[in-house]
């Protein structure tokens, strides 16, 4: 039905939401793709169509059929109903109903919420967007009905509205970001995940330029000698703008920093800009899969696995399906809704705090040094200050990293290892495995640190799952979290809303708030 | 491309539900049904001599035996299995047979009626099925040797006057939606979702896109969001369930967002919503709605609402008073007690019995004292809706909202000719 309205401008985006649909578990509503491309309801629904009509045969789709009953005049009646059935359900409808694409999928979802959710996803993330940015959720920009009478005040001033998304323009990358206050929603850190890597100037970064030059200096050579300074100015830049970011993920990392007695060398993180963005690409289409996929523990060791060493191939999969060049490229990282939690970069901030003597000096300070080192940097401690809120990324970080840099596996598995024995080494510290069969039929290993008197006397746990590959990873809360999300939308309404506070998450928090 | 959304003139007319500058000095609920019973009277007294012009009207006082008369007064329905908290507290085992599975009507039930100077009970024709506790009526009859007093007849006040709708000519919609309980079992975030989208007119071809242009309001007629019971039993709530608690709150106002970033939208309380408990029910604060209150389309709006829309009047509740109707008495369906609280002039009669109420001490607001060109009703087990006609020409559109979290339904209602029609929502795709 769409066929000839389709505008060539449109078209173009078709490979684009080809390569979003090579994930399998992904759903594509029209209504998220109106939202993620910046067009209309309806352009997205024509899109959508034109996409099954070339490519029809290896998908699923769920048409929404509308128009009044056939047995009860009186009611207008919208139904979804899936590609073999819609015959069917058509018949119920008088002639002059309405049929179009409602969303595509590789599988028939058996649950309502798996089609919701994506969405919600989105609006959420719109929604927590400042109060005073237009968006197209608050704007409602991209239906077919405008009313010129809905007014919305936002703190008295109006703001004028910038596309929330560039990701339709091909510029995106250049395209200059409006700096965002560091928000809990990874919303925003996907936003600023472009910005990152074109502009290495972060606000916040400046203010703390010695402290990162020192730093890094330092830094390059071996980080192990300098923890005194770092501790200082962590402390001073702590008491400047403590209070701007949260602090929870700044006290994981550290955690995982302190639990190496020998920080490796980041020498190697000084890596070319082209790596860096091979890395956050893959570290997003990793991110991806995480979210995406059920996120057992497996998958994760399998993620980590091809993160390591063998790598790419998710991404290269991904370049080759369109016209691979970089801006493609951009405009995949850019749209994929999840977000990308960049893992990749962190050890650079884990290994400075490694340093550190004092657990409490989060990574506020560690962020504002790299950034203003370079932009690797910059865009590396964005994310991490973006990643608290999700806690600990740290050891996805690990894995990531190492690959980016280039490093054969050896490496890795030493620095892996780095974070997890350190602490058997230190006097202070006892380490305790534990090995238990979980629920789900896997073997999971946790360690647990019991450190006396330092800095604080915590307790420590990892859990760690036992891969198949053998490699035992340090523990992962941000899988931890990443499950939480994904999982939570097949559940029933209001609880599986993917914001914060996964009872995992939650808890663990709470232990290190004690702390 | 993008059709224009068609607009209504509103006026909220919610001040008499307003409770404010109220004071609370220990009153109890005497002053409402003096309130009520002297304005009632006043009513019927204007309507005695059209009825019945050569009966005397006297008081319970006043009676004499086997003389007949008129006397107006209050129900009072005397009912053996009326719960009372009392009946925690007697020390002997009652007698008192089981509560029927949806009400608490008994053959034995019987009525009486009350004025100022007495109270006497009531025999004949009148069946005290149809009535409630708390109704002001005129009865023609005399009393019997046994101090009862035998009714012949009965005269209720009738539907109130109504102003006369002007005649529109193009199709404007009023949607009304009850019961959306997000985040509850039943809730299913993808159907109101589909609403949503139909509404703002992100679904659809052409012409569905044209009716939901016409559409000028939505009316959010209560039970908007469930919290679970376990977190309301008067225990405080652990830190980590308060944000579950907010949750469902949360998720509504994104939802509502995106509705009032498109078009008007009223919201009631009720019963389970964050609001008081009695009656009238104050707005929802505006805090609970972050997002959707930034918009000069969003009203917060108290039970029961009245409002007017190009010239129609509107009058509704979230459905308390009917479905306390229906614990107490007994009709054929949902819009015969709809029809009944108009024609008793009162919209819950109930209250302050056994309907929570503001112990108002100079007026009783659930009067009805202009005929709603359309009364409506939320939260109701499924969808009904009848053209009442009163005598005076009198037309009101009654209609039961049905809860959307179960049925997936809401009722869209068409200004131009009050014709009702409804909208559903199926996300059943694999059955």
């Amino acid at each position: 039905m769409a066929g000839g309205a389709v505008d060539q401008s449109l078209l173009d985006l078709l490979p684009q939401i080809h390569a979003l649909f090579s994930d399998p578990l992904r759903v594509i509503s029209y209504k998220w793709l109106s939202r993620n491309f910046s067009v209309s309801s309806n352009d997205a629904k024509r899109l959508l169509q034109e996409f099954v009509n070339k490519n029809g045969t290896d998908l699923q789709v769920i048409y929404s059929v509308s128009g009044w009953l056939k047995n009860n005049p009186q009611n207008y009646c919208v139904k979804l109903t899936s590609g073999p059935k819609l015959e069917e359900a058509r018949q119920a409808f008088k002639d002059s109903c309405s049929v179009q694409v409602y969303s595509i999928q590789a599988s028939i979802p058996k649950d309502t919420a798996v089609l919701w959710n994506p969405e919600f996803v989105q609006a959420e993330e719109l929604f927590n967007q400042p109060f005073d940015e237009e968006n197209c959720l608050r704007d409602n920009r991209f239906c077919g009905v405008l009313n010129s009478f809905v007014k919305r005040t936002s703190s008295g001033k109006h703001v004028s509205s910038l596309p929330p998304k560039p990701i339709n323009s091909a510029g995106a990358a250049a395209q200059s970001k409006p700096s965002i206050a560091p928000k809990k929603q990874f919303v925003t850190a996907r936003q600023q995940d472009l910005p990152g890597l074109s502009s290495p100037k972060q606000g916040a970064g400046n203010k703390s330029e010695k402290d990162n030059s020192t730093v890094f200096d330092k830094a390059g050579n071996a980080l192990v000698v300098k923890e005194p300074s770092v501790s200082a100015h962590a402390n001073k830049n702590k008491a400047q703008n403590g209070k701007a970011i949260p602090g929870n993920g700044g006290s994981l990392s550290n955690m995982w920093g302190r639990a190496s007695a020998k920080p490796k060398p980041p020498a190697t993180t000084n890596s070319t800009a082209s790596a860096i963005v091979a890395a956050t690409a893959d570290a997003q289409i990793c991110e991806k899969e995480e979210a995406g996929a059920d996120s057992s523990d497996d998958e994760q060791g399998i993620k980590y696995k091809r993160g390591s060493s063998s790598a790419n191939d998710r991404k290269r999969r991904a370049v080759f399906d369109f016209s691979d060049d970089e801006e493609d490229d951009n405009i995949i990282r850019i749209a994929s809704p999840e977000l990308p939690k960049q893992h990749g970069l962190d050890p650079v901030t884990e290994t400075a705090e490694d340093t550190e003597a004092n657990p409490k000096n989060s990574e506020n300070k560690d962020d504002l040094p790299n950034s203003v080192k370079d932009c690797s940097r910059g865009v590396d401690s964005e994310f991490t200050s973006e990643c608290k809120t999700k806690s600990v990324s740290t050891v996805n970080h690990s894995g990531i990293t190492l690959k980016e840099k280039s490093i054969d596996p050896p490496v890795n598995d030493s620095k892996q290892d780095s974070t997890a024995e350190p602490a058997s080494t230190s006097p202070k510290r006892r380490k305790v495995l534990k090995t238990r069969i979980d629920d789900r039929g896997r073997e999971v290993t946790e360690v647990v640190w019991e450190g006396e008197a330092s800095a604080g006397d915590k307790t420590e746990k990892n859990v760690t799952t036992t891969a198949a590959s053998g490699a035992t990873l340090p523990s992962k809360p941000q899988p931890a979290a990443n499950s939480d999300k994904s999982r939570a939308p097949s559940k029933a309404a209001g609880s599986k809303k993917p914001a914060k506070a996964g009872t995992k998450q939650g808890s663990i928090m709470s232990f290190f708030k004690k702390v | 491309m993008p059709m224009e959304r068609k607009q209504a003139a509103y006026s909220n007319l919610d001040e008499r539900y307003a409770i404010q500058g109220e004071k609370y000095q220990g009153q109890q609920y005497s002053h409402i049904y003096f309130t009520r019973l002297h304005h009632m009277r006043n009513l019927l007294h204007a309507l005695v001599p059209t009825w019945k012009p050569q009966l005397p009207v006297t008081t319970v006082l006043g009676l004499e035996e086997g003389k007949e008369c008129i006397i107006v007064g209050t129900l009072y329905k005397h009912m053996k299995l009326k719960p009372s908290i009392l009946d925690e507290y007697s020390k002997e085992r009652s007698a008192i047979p089981l509560v029927k599975p949806h009400n608490f009507m008994h053959p034995d039930d019987h009525l009486i009626l009350e004025d100022e100077s007495g109270r006497v009970t009531l025999a004949g024709e009148i069946p005290p099925a149809a009535f409630v506790t708390g109704v002001v009526v005129a009865l023609h009859g005399k009393e019997t040797s046994a101090g009862n007093f035998l009714v012949e007849d009965v005269l209720e006040a009738g539907l109130p006057p109504q102003t006369a709708l002007s005649s529109a000519d193009e199709d404007k919609y009023v949607v009304f939606v009850s019961g959306l309980s997000v985040g509850s079992g039943t809730f299913n975030p993808l159907q109101f979702q589909l609403l949503i989208d139909h509404i703002t007119g992100h679904l659809g071809d052409e012409n569905e896109q044209t009716i939901a242009s016409n559409i000028v309001r939505v009316v959010v007629a209560g039970n908007s969001v469930h919290i679970s019971p376990r977190f309301v039993n008067g225990q405080t709530v652990a830190s980590k369930d308060q944000s579950r608690i907010a949750e469902p709150i949360r998720e509504l106002d994104i939802m509502l967002t995106q509705l009032v970033s498109s078009l008007p939208v009223d919201i009631m309380p009720g019963c389970h919503d964050p609001a008081n408990f009695s009656l009238p029910q104050q707005p929802l604060h505006r805090c609970l709605f972050s997002g959707a209150s930034t918009y000069n389309t969003f009203s917060s709006c108290s039970n029961p609402h009245q409002f007017e829309l190009d010239s129609v009047q509107f009058l509704g509740t979230s459905g308390q008073n009917i479905d306390d109707l229906y614990k107490y008495s007994d009709a054929k369906d949902k819009l015969e007690f709809m029809e009944r609280t108009l024609r008793w002039r009162h919209l819950a009669p109930t209250a302050p019995n056994s309907l929570g109420c503001y112990p108002y001490t100079d007026k009783d607001p659930f009067l009805v004292e202009s005929c709603p060109h359309v009364y409506f009703v939320g939260n109701q087990d499924k969808y009904e809706t009848r053209l009442l006609e009163g005598p005076e020409k009198q037309k009101v559109r009654l209609i039961c909202i049905p809860r959307f979290s179960e049925s997936g339904v809401a009722v869209m209602l068409n200004l131009r000719n009050l014709e009702c029609s409804t909208l559903s929502f199926s996300t059943s795709f694999d059955a």
